[in-house]
């Protein structure tokens, strides 16, 4: 569980910076880059929140 | 029937910071990753949305930003790594108790009280920068970048909303939301990047990034300030990278944090905030305000960059600075609050900051600010400096105040008085004043003591 957690946090941290990168080079459309942005910090907040809780 | 009542304050001082009286002890040292997370950790706040585009609209180019920025962040490693953390690894306490023992309880309370009011303008700043996000949805308008008063009734509501929306959530549960912002920080970070990354297409940067040099020199840092701006050269943004953080560094107030360091050398472990923070994020803010078409609106520049996620980093950034703010804020005014509550000091805190966030003055000027602040508590730095290193190989006696139980001591509070009076007139750029300041200081408070001895026989 701790191991798919943290996991978690590091890939939604990816997934921000990988929809920048896929803005940047036009494949993703600016609604898509937002959504998919928005998308991947709210799973990063709850994957966060719990890590640290879990750490105490 | 007034030394009885500083005796009082301080007394009550003392009790606030008994928690920390003791030295740190050797098993109760931290790890070096420890203290790569909290430099990297604090250095991405509120404050980077603003100062990065600042740079921009005062026409720096992009040579000068980046060697300015190496070099001036590598001075401030260096200040925290030969100036700061020797001192706190040899005398493993707070600066409030060391500068207790060297200038007297009397000139720590002032010390401190000038902090907490340095800290409330700076939370001021980060609210007003919170309600650029959030008046977007009301259409709100962010004042201009002369402006000193708000300008509009809903400028005004809206810092006191966020200001009392802060204040609250203060009062509700501080260490539980400082843990919070300690998680927020890795995302803000990542929408600074995200934010950067995906406006450069706009800016005309092609796919294959052949052209990114040219643009990044004609279109961000093309060396045109801003109408109304002063022009930024090398030497302003190498000072202020290092000055960004004066108070800490070589003020010493981060005696705090490095008396928990094996090593004096722990201070490199400062370059996981700096380059990241006081870089990365200061250039990720140029580029966004540069495809904001020059526009000092962090709220608004964050949304085109990154859309709701741009909105909300700018909030939590501003919120994340803002909430451990009030805390220090909060004790400090707490000894002039007999038997107060928690809750009424953060809210007496949360008030003061609140009026000050209308005022939009203190973001649009934050730059300026940030010199004021360091400059102001750098004295502090230098008489604590001379004290420990200078005065022993002098052969004169140390931490007078201390053995002859002083509540004063009159050459320290001439020193710092003295040589901010001398950096006023400095006839020289106000981000430049403090580092002959720093030398003013430190020679005549040795000056001083030197005297002061002799008369002592």
């Amino acid at each position: 569980m701790k191991i798919l957690v943290q996991l978690m946090t590091v890939l939604s941290v990816a997934a921000c910076l990988a929809a920048a990168i896929l803005r940047f080079l036009d494949v993703a459309s600016p609604a898509g880059y937002t959504t998919m942005l928005g998308v991947a910090s709210v799973v990063y907040f709850i994957a966060a929140t719990t890590w640290a809780e879990m750490r105490g | 029937m007034m030394s009885s009542t500083l005796t009082d304050v301080v007394s009550r001082m003392d009790k606030l910071y008994e928690f920390d009286r003791e030295e740190v002890r050797a098993g109760n040292l931290h790890s070096g990753a420890k203290f790569a997370g909290v430099f990297a950790g604090e250095h991405v706040a509120a404050t980077e949305f603003v100062i990065g585009a600042f740079f921009v609209l005062h026409g720096v180019n992009l040579v000068d930003l980046l060697i300015g920025l190496a070099f001036g962040n590598l001075l401030a490693v260096l200040s925290w790594t030969f100036v700061c953390a020797p001192i706190a690894t040899r005398v493993r306490v707070t600066l409030y108790w060391y500068l207790r023992r060297i200038a007297g309880p009397g000139l720590t309370v002032v010390y401190n009280i000038a902090n907490a009011v340095m800290y409330c303008i700076l939370a001021g700043a980060m609210i007003s920068i919170s309600a650029t996000a959030v008046g977007l949805g009301f259409g709100i308008p962010v004042p201009p970048l002369d402006a000193v008063f708000p300008n509009s009734i809903g400028w005004i509501l809206l810092a006191f909303l966020i200001g009392a929306g802060f204040t609250t959530l203060a009062i509700l549960g501080f260490e539980r939301l400082s843990r919070f912002a300690a998680v927020c920080s890795p995302w803000i970070f990542a929408i600074f990047i995200a934010g950067a990354i995906a406006v450069l297409p706009s800016l005309g940067v092609d796919k294959d990034l052949g052209n990114l040099w040219e643009v990044a020199t004609t279109r961000i840092w093309n060396g045109q300030p801003s109408p109304g701006q002063e022009k930024f050269g090398l030497w302003h943004i190498l000072f202020f990278a290092w000055f960004a953080n004066l108070a800490m560094h070589i003020g010493l107030s981060d005696l705090a944090l490095f008396r928990y360091a094996k090593r004096w050398t722990y201070g490199l472990y400062s370059a996981f905030g700096m380059y990241p923070g006081h870089m990365l994020a200061w250039i990720c803010s140029g580029v966004m305000v540069a495809a904001a078409n020059r526009v000092m609106n962090p709220g608004l520049m964050a949304y085109q960059a990154a859309g709701l996620a741009g909105i909300g980093a700018v909030l939590l950034a501003g919120w994340t600075t803002a909430n451990p703010t009030l805390y220090r804020a909060g004790l400090a005014l707490q000894i002039v609050t007999p038997n107060w509550p928690r809750w009424k000091i953060t809210l007496v805190a949360g008030a003061i900051t609140t009026i000050l966030a209308c005022f939009p003055v203190f973001f649009l000027k934050l730059l300026d600010y940030v010199a004021i602040y360091g400059l102001v508590l750098m004295p502090i730095g230098a008489i604590v400096f001379a004290e420990h290193w200078i005065l022993p190989k002098l052969g004169i006696q140390q931490y007078q105040a201390e053995k002859k139980g002083w509540v004063f001591n009159w050459n320290a509070a001439i020193v710092w008085v003295g040589t901010l009076v001398v950096c006023y007139y400095m006839p020289i750029h106000l981000f430049f004043r403090w580092l002959p300041g720093y030398f003013i200081a430190l020679i005549a408070y040795v000056v001083l003591q030197r005297i002061a001895d002799r008369k002592r026989g």
